[in-house]
């Protein structure tokens, strides 16, 4: 079955009054659309220049057209999916 | 009512999209951020999102324009025209959602995908095609231009500046369709007293902008108050109500009159 990627989701945050989704169901969500949660929390916790470095670690965040499977993570957000995977493209990563 | 995201399908589907984007390729996506400050950065998630979802809705519009256009036999480069449009507003969406996603991703928005276009009351299929295309492109649409005009000149941001910029570029034409499809169609003097009523009842429905809280800062987007009420009343009066009226439809005065009320209260 193929499988859509998701272009806009909603941010999820660590800010208590910023109308974000509950994490089991984002990860619900992040599940549904393919996105590797764990990995991609791990990703906001480096900054673009470290998960760049890293960059097969991180790569499952991104499909095979170099766009995000992953919402962003906001509120302690040094990396994010959208940045990473625009990287990977602008720098011929993705293989 | 459902949280609003939205999914792409990639491969040779993204590749027609793709054709849209010509002049978009420069655009440094993850600059936006660097571009504002923190606050005007959430302000702006919440205008681009609303602004996805708006988009996603005109597309729905058009598909049941493009739908009762063919019902009422209209000229056959108008229907094809308001289908193109389709693409135009998912296009728009996949835009406005890049945007979003750029700075931090989309706000928790609640909507009900089975109720995006109000369905048209009356009978006759020229008719109702009439009131779809008065609501949608000379009412929505032809606001729509103004005010996404002022917002680029208040963005201060060359990527916010380039989309806004791109969007314009289509929608100019989507308020233009309502002109020529009432310059074809062959009404009746009660035909032009109802839609006029469907004009003002769309006018009207604006009312409900004005009772929010105002964006304290501008750009990204987003509008102060005073620029946003002034550039909508204007468009109200010169895009919407004068034409209409050009062509015969006499928009009701109590509903301009009670937008200007919402707008400025005295």
């Amino acid at each position: 079955m193929r499988k859509a990627y998701s272009i806009l989701a909603v941010a999820v945050t660590t800010s208590a009054c910023s109308g974000g989704i509950a994490p089991t169901e984002q990860q619900q969500i992040a599940q549904e659309s393919g996105c590797p949660a764990q990995l991609n929390e791990q990703l906001s916790y480096v900054t673009l220049d470290t998960a760049i470095a890293d960059y097969k670690t991180y790569r499952p965040i991104c499909d095979k057209d170099g766009y995000p499977l992953c919402g962003n993570l906001n509120g302690k957000v040094i990396a994010t999916a959208s940045q990473f995977c625009t990287a990977l493209r602008d720098k011929n990563l993705l293989q | 009512m459902t949280e609003f995201t939205l999914e792409a399908m990639g491969g040779i589907w993204a590749k027609r999209l793709d054709r849209r984007r010509a002049g978009l390729g420069e655009i440094d996506w993850n600059g936006i951020t660097k571009e504002a400050s923190p606050e005007l950065v959430e302000v702006a998630r919440l205008v681009w999102t609303r602004s996805a979802f708006s988009e996603y809705a005109s597309g729905a519009a058009f598909a049941e324009i493009a739908s009762h256009l063919l019902t009422a036999k209209a000229p056959i480069d108008l229907i094809a025209a308001a289908g193109d449009f389709v693409g135009d507003e998912m296009f728009h969406a996949d835009l406005a959602s890049r945007v979003t996603m750029a700075l931090g991703g989309g706000v928790s928005l609640e909507v009900n995908f089975e109720k995006l276009v109000r369905p048209p009351q009356r009978e006759a299929a020229l008719l109702r095609a009439a009131e779809l295309v008065v609501r949608t492109c000379c009412v929505g649409e032809a606001l729509t231009v103004p005010i996404l005009k002022q917002s680029r000149r208040s963005a201060g941001s060359p990527t916010i500046e380039a989309v806004i910029s791109r969007i314009l570029r289509d929608e100019a034409q989507h308020a233009e369709l309502g002109w020529w499809f009432l310059d074809w169609a062959e009404l009746r003097d009660d035909d032009r007293l109802f839609l006029a009523k469907v004009a003002g009842e769309g006018i009207r429905s604006f009312t409900a902008l004005f009772g929010g809280e105002c964006a304290r800062n501008e750009g990204f987007g987003a509008l102060t108050c005073s620029q946003f009420d002034g550039t909508f009343l204007d468009a109200v009066a010169n895009d919407v109500v004068a034409p209409l009226a050009a062509r015969g439809i006499y928009v009701p005065e109590e509903d301009v009159h009670d937008l200007q009320a919402a707008v400025l209260p005295s």
